[in-house]
């Protein structure tokens, strides 16, 4: 298990928004609003498969996310990081504890039939912040 | 003069923190938060010469801005745009602007004196986003 900054747990245990920035394959970036969490050390998102950001990070797994604290937008992190495992394993069930998270639902409400969610787990490289 | 929709100006006339990402030299993507205006239907950030962003922008104009509404975090919007001018006029007065604008002071209180300011016009090519109940996986 990685140890994490302790100012990036404590941004990422709040109900932060994450944005996520991307590659798309040409060469030009992409960054949109995430719901985050984090386990033994590791960033985890979710998305849906087949989205802009699923196939840019299955593409290239160089991504980075940017956060400010929700009741202080003056404190702020910024991440660079590696996905280093792409798994439908604990999608649904992660879904579910963001919704709980993030909207105080037991069951992510906006799922829609087909949707395969998607955790990415991401290594942090390089962190900044204040 | 491009226009730009009120989904978007809603946002930018806000205190809303944008999220900025460019592309690092090596191809890896890098984002941070940036104060944001808009003028003559461009999006505007203010940054200074050297910095990581500065550098990014002056190699590859492609950038990504993400926003969440301030009052209300399940609207967001999410944009691909163009740097179409950089310069350094006006840019002094500009991040002032934006120091009235998320501060409410008259002259950004940060300013170093070594660092020249720099103000990226960026063209607004594409937007998703959407007052959720949309998702924000």
């Amino acid at each position: 298990m990685i140890n994490m900054p302790e100012n990036l747990s404590q941004l990422i245990d709040q109900k932060t928004f994450a944005h996520l920035a991307t590659v798309m394959s040409d060469g030009s970036p992409h960054v949109a609003p995430v719901w985050i969490d984090h386990k033994d050390g590791h960033i985890l998102i979710t998305s849906g498969k087949g989205t802009v950001k699923d196939l840019n990070m299955r593409r290239n797994p160089n991504v980075a996310i940017s956060m400010v604290e929700p009741e202080n937008p003056y404190k702020f992190v910024s991440v660079k990081g590696t996905v280093i495992e792409v798994t439908e394993q604990g999608g649904d069930d992660l879904v579910d504890a963001l919704a709980f998270k993030y909207l105080n639902e037991e069951k992510y409400p906006y799922r829609q039939e087909g949707d395969v969610y998607v955790i990415y787990k991401i290594e942090v490289e390089k962190f900044t912040g204040n | 003069m491009p226009n730009l929709s009120e989904h978007l100006t809603k946002f930018l006339d806000q205190k809303t923190f944008a999220h900025l990402a460019t592309v690092m030299a090596d191809g890896s993507p890098q984002v941070s938060p940036v104060w944001i205006d808009h003028a003559d239907g461009y999006i505007r950030v203010n940054s200074a010469k050297g910095r990581v962003k500065d550098a990014n922008m002056r190699r590859e104009p492609n950038v990504a801005i993400s926003m969440v509404d301030p009052d209300d975090p399940y609207s967001f919007t999410s944009i691909k745009g163009k740097v179409v001018e950089i310069t350094e006029d006006g840019a002094e007065a500009h991040i002032d602007a934006l120091a009235y604008k998320y501060l409410g002071v008259d002259t950004y209180p940060y300013r170093q004196e070594t660092e020249t300011r720099v103000t990226y016009k960026i063209e607004v090519q594409q937007i998703a986003g959407k007052n959720v109940s949309s998702k924000l996986t």
